[in-house]
């Protein structure tokens, strides 16, 4: 073959071949250039924050409840190669979760999900064993934060709880969730083939902010000796439940509010609904005889008595609008000995002194049948009728706690009151809310609501509440040695639809030490309790008990000398 | 003479830093992953650069004559290429990876024989066809030895199996037989031959008949099979590049979403940082190389040079065009690299003899040393 023709072979294979790259060059014009919807390779993530903690009045040093991050782990059976020891698996996941060892093996044969929850750690260790591939597969994790209370039970009716969702499902966990709740952060990028994220790549991180932090006035001392001595008079007595709080009669700060039976903030779910129930707030119950302080301290102040105006109590039965009043107090007694000895006639006709009118006016003025406006959900408002809707009797049966309702706050608010120079304040439990930033934005005042009686009638119904717990008194088994106590006894049949139950009672007793110069104010009630029923047996005792210790731990000084007898501590 | 060589040269250049460039960002991921170093491939590769200038500056300055003046020369070259594809059946010193036995281990270095029997392919069929000179019109000197070399060769290759490469030695093969004059007959029925023979082959191999249906179904997001993930990814790149490109290292599709990146679809990840500039411009290298290659051939001193500087040309832009057109899913996929660009050893020295071999011969166009001359008139005389 000629040169020529070699030539030409030649020009027709490059010919073809320069045709090919024209064609890709078209493909390529149009892979490149037409109109294609756009990449995208985004990635997010949230990052969690940290709910706000809570603490007590001592700061920062005792936490009540706190989050802390910890990773939730589960299960994707199908991620499981044959290659794998599940047996061994189950065992490493059972031991480091604390779960059962063939729970976790039965996982692995749902192979319908490619999510089964396992558990939630926040145990770093743990974290380090399960993330080891090598012997673990099938096993993953994601951010979780969990919310502890490092106190355990302590102040669980005031702190509430947190449920699954991460929201405050009761007590101040729901009632500040929006400041306790903190922003979550938010990483913007793109990612790998894995889904992982392309840390060059990286356009925004906004890193999550914590909540506010919570501080309450509650004193986590003072809460665990209410609690404990709850926790026993229930026990003792077989009550139903119980309930206590304590108050600062110069600011309206509680100082502990306990209720029992309680639960576990970390565990709520062992419990039922009635058991997160705070009772302090949250039951309505007829107050009894703790209720005729504030009507003698109406009439007081209305100058319609005395403290020494003499009362004909008769012989012990008293029949008004057709029904008998009974009386275990005898005689013509004055103000002072009706309230000392508790005598239910002797009220009756003060509060028939003072008139339909007043009582109502008097009692709304100590904010009963009304809401105190405290920090916590679920409050009660107690039930007080309208003035027009009373009958004849009522005007007898209110100023002995009979026919009317309270809250255990109304009625340790009212007496704060009364210790307070006659001054009504707004009880309050929290005390300031700092934000993750460190900025107080919210610090609390003490707000007064009224003044329902004079500085000196207050003065006076102190000084006879004071003989209350006096030799002679209805309630001499809330004395606490050193100090003068200002209280009353309260024993009530607890209402029951028709009329009133004749086994079930509600003891009580309400105080506040000292007697002379009041610094706190405490209530304590017991819902049916067994087989005592009397306030000044069963209420007393632990008014005594919480009085004593937090009138030491408050350091409040000795209004009366310590009998010898009395600072010792009784021998066995 | 001199400008076209210029121009090839720095046209090669270009595509060799424009590929450093590129292995730099397409291979930092699957580096970083394999080897927590993501300058790895790079750093290799530049290794290889290295050897490779040696080897176009000793090609360039070997007289490709030697291949024909001395035939131990093209029949050892051919015996070696050869045994190497024996040996990568042998455990120890080949070895099977990603289901082919490719690889020669030789110490440090790992190579692949089936690149050098391209270059063999094109060597031999030269030096043969001009032996025989007219005679290739003769059924067995023109037809059957020459097919039956090749034959040899492309046995061995589907045997890897590597009918990427089967298919670029077959094709080079043929149509260096075809341009020196064998009969069409001839040529249609030795390459239906060989064509139903392969064809056989690969209706046996599950996986690349699988490849192949993948490829027929076309690549829409219905197609499901690795193939198709791997062609859907790499058009991705492509259409995120768009005109200009996501910039350098801005590549999202090497994040291993496009499997390769830093091999045989190299090119997908360079259309989508530098863009259809990039991806035109590559193409247009090629364009060039193709005329530098069919000018030097067509004006090459003897039939040898003409032969050899067509056989190499063929095989640099015939492999580009594959590669860009199994990219661009205009073709099934093949284990075919990007000349100049892929990343690889055996495949950057390959083609940077095949430009030595194409400067050699133009090297020689205006060089009338008396030889050459008695060469030339030697030749012309056999034609007449």
């Amino acid at each position: 073959m000629h040169e020529r023709g070699v030539q030409i072979r030649i020009w027709i294979v490059a010919a073809g071949l320069f045709l090919a790259l024209c064609g890709l060059g078209v493909k390529l014009a149009y892979l490149h250039l037409a109109n294609h919807s756009k990449l995208t390779r985004a990635y997010k993530r949230t990052l969690l924050e940290l709910r706000g903690r809570i603490f007590d009045c001592n700061g920062t040093q005792f936490p009540m409840a706190v989050s802390l991050p910890a990773r939730q782990f589960y299960m994707d059976p199908q991620a499981v190669k044959k290659e794998h020891n599940k047996r061994q698996i189950a065992k490493t996941v059972a031991d480091s979760l604390g779960l059962k060892e063939s729970d976790v093996f039965d996982k692995f044969s749902q192979t319908d999900s490619r999510y089964i929850k396992l558990g939630i750690s926040d145990n770093d260790r743990i974290f380090d064993l399960l993330g080891d591939v090598k012997h673990i597969s099938g096993i993953g994790s994601e951010e979780h934060v969990i919310r502890s209370y490092p106190q355990g039970r302590r102040m669980a009716h005031v702190l509430g709880f947190v449920n699954d969702m991460g929201v405050g499902g009761a007590g101040i966990e729901q009632q500040f969730n929006r400041y306790l709740t903190g922003t979550p952060g938010l990483i913007e990028s793109e990612k790998d083939a894995g889904s992982r994220e392309i840390w060059s790549r990286r356009k925004s991180f906004v890193s999550p902010i914590a909540g506010s932090d919570v501080y309450l006035t509650l004193d986590h001392n003072i809460q665990y000796e209410v609690e404990t001595a709850i926790k026993e008079v229930v026990e003792k007595f077989q009550a139903t439940s119980g309930w206590a709080i304590v108050e600062r009669v110069k600011t309206g700060e509680i100082l502990a509010m306990a209720s029992y039976p309680d639960f576990e903030p970390g565990n709520y779910n062992d419990e039922t609904l009635d058991v997160w129930r705070n009772n302090a707030i949250a039951v309505t119950y007829e107050p009894g005889s703790i209720m005729k302080a504030c009507a003698v301290a109406a009439a007081l102040n209305e100058k319609v008595v005395t403290p020494d105006t003499v009362i004909d109590v008769g012989e012990g039965v008293w029949f008004y609008a057709g029904k008998p009043l009974h009386d275990h107090v005898t005689g013509r007694i004055t103000v002072s000995t009706a309230l000392k000895k508790s005598s239910n006639i002797a009220c009756a006709k003060i509060g028939l002194m003072l008139g339909e009118k007043r009582l109502d006016a008097y009692l709304r003025a100590f904010n009963f049948g009304g809401k105190l406006g405290i920090e916590l959900p679920g409050e009660e408002r107690g039930i007080l009728a309208h003035v027009k809707d009373w009958d004849k009797l009522k005007a007898t049966r209110v100023p002995i706690g009979q026919g009317v309702a309270v809250t255990g706050l109304q009625m340790v608010n009212a007496y704060s009151a009364i210790a307070n120079d006659g001054v009504l304040l707004r009880p309050y439990l929290v005390d300031k809310i700092v934000s993750s930033s460190g900025e107080t934005i919210f610090k609390a005042k003490p707000d007064v609501l009224g003044r329902p009686v004079r500085p000196e009638v207050a003065r006076q119904v102190r000084e006879m509440l004071v003989g209350v717990t006096e030799e002679g008194g209805t309630g001499k088994r809330a004395a606490v040695p050193g100090y003068s106590i200002a209280g009353k006894t309260g024993t009530a049949q607890k209402a029951v639809p028709g009329g009133y139950s004749s086994t079930d009672y509600y003891a009580s007793f309400v105080g506040f030490v000292p007697g002379t110069a009041p610094v706190f104010c405490v209530l304590v009630s017991v819902e049916r309790p067994r087989p005592q029923h009397m306030g000044g047996f069963v209420a007393a005792p632990v008014f005594a008990k919480i009085a004593a210790t937090a009138a030491r731990y408050l350091e409040v000084p000795p209004d009366l000398p310590f009998a010898e007898d009395e600072a010792e501590p009784a021998q066995p | 003479m001199r400008k076209t060589l210029t121009t090839l040269a720095l046209t090669v250049v270009l595509l060799l830093g424009l590929g450093i460039v590129l292995l730099a960002t397409a291979s930092a991921v699957r580096a970083q992953g394999l080897y927590a170093d993501p300058h790895f491939f790079v750093k290799r590769q530049l290794l290889w650069l290295a050897l490779s200038a040696a080897v176009v500056f000793a090609v360039s300055r070997f007289d490709y004559h030697w291949w024909k003046e001395t035939p131990i020369l093209p029949v050892g070259f051919y015996a070696l290429v050869v045994i190497a594809l024996l040996l990568v059946f042998c455990p120890g010193i080949g070895g099977k990876v990603k289901g082919s036995y490719r690889w020669l281990n030789l110490g440090p270095l790992r190579m692949q024989p089936s690149e050098f029997a391209k270059i063999l392919t094109v060597i031999t069929m030269g030096v043969w066809m001009d032996r025989i000179g007219w005679r290739v019109h003769q059924f067995w000197k023109g037809a059957v030895y020459p097919a039956a070399g090749l034959g040899l060769l492309a046995g061995l290759l589907v045997m890897e199996p590597d009918f990427g490469s089967t298919f670029v030695v077959a094709v080079a093969g043929g149509a260096m037989m075809f341009v020196s004059g064998s009969r069409f007959l001839y040529l249609g029925v030795l390459g239906l031959a060989g064509a139903s023979l392969v064809g056989a082959v690969v209706a046996s191999n599950a996986n690349r008949m699988a490849r192949i249906m993948a490829w027929m179904q076309g690549h829409g997001e219905e197609n499901t099979s690795s193939a198709a993930y791997q062609l859907q990814q790499a058009i991705l790149a492509f259409e995120n590049g768009g005109p200009w490109g996501v910039g350098f290292n801005q590549s999202i599709q090497k994040y291993n979403y496009l499997p390769e990146a830093h091999t045989d679809f190299i090119f997908a990840i360079g259309g989508e940082e530098f863009g259809f500039l990039f991806s035109i411009a590559v193409v247009l290298a090629f364009a060039i190389i193709l005329v530098c290659g069919v000018l030097i051939s067509m004006r090459a001193p003897d039939r040898l040079g003409r032969l050899l500087a067509f056989g190499m040309t063929l095989l640099l832009v015939f492999q580009a065009a594959i590669n860009i057109g199994v990219v661009t899913g205009c073709l099934p996929t093949k284990g075919l690299a990007l000349p100049f660009i892929s990343y690889g050893g055996t495949n950057l020295i390959t083609a940077l003899f095949a430009v030595g071999t194409m400067m050699n011969v133009g090297r020689h166009i205006d060089v009338f040393d008396e030889r050459m001359h008695t060469q030339v008139v030697r030749n012309a005389a056999k034609h007449v």
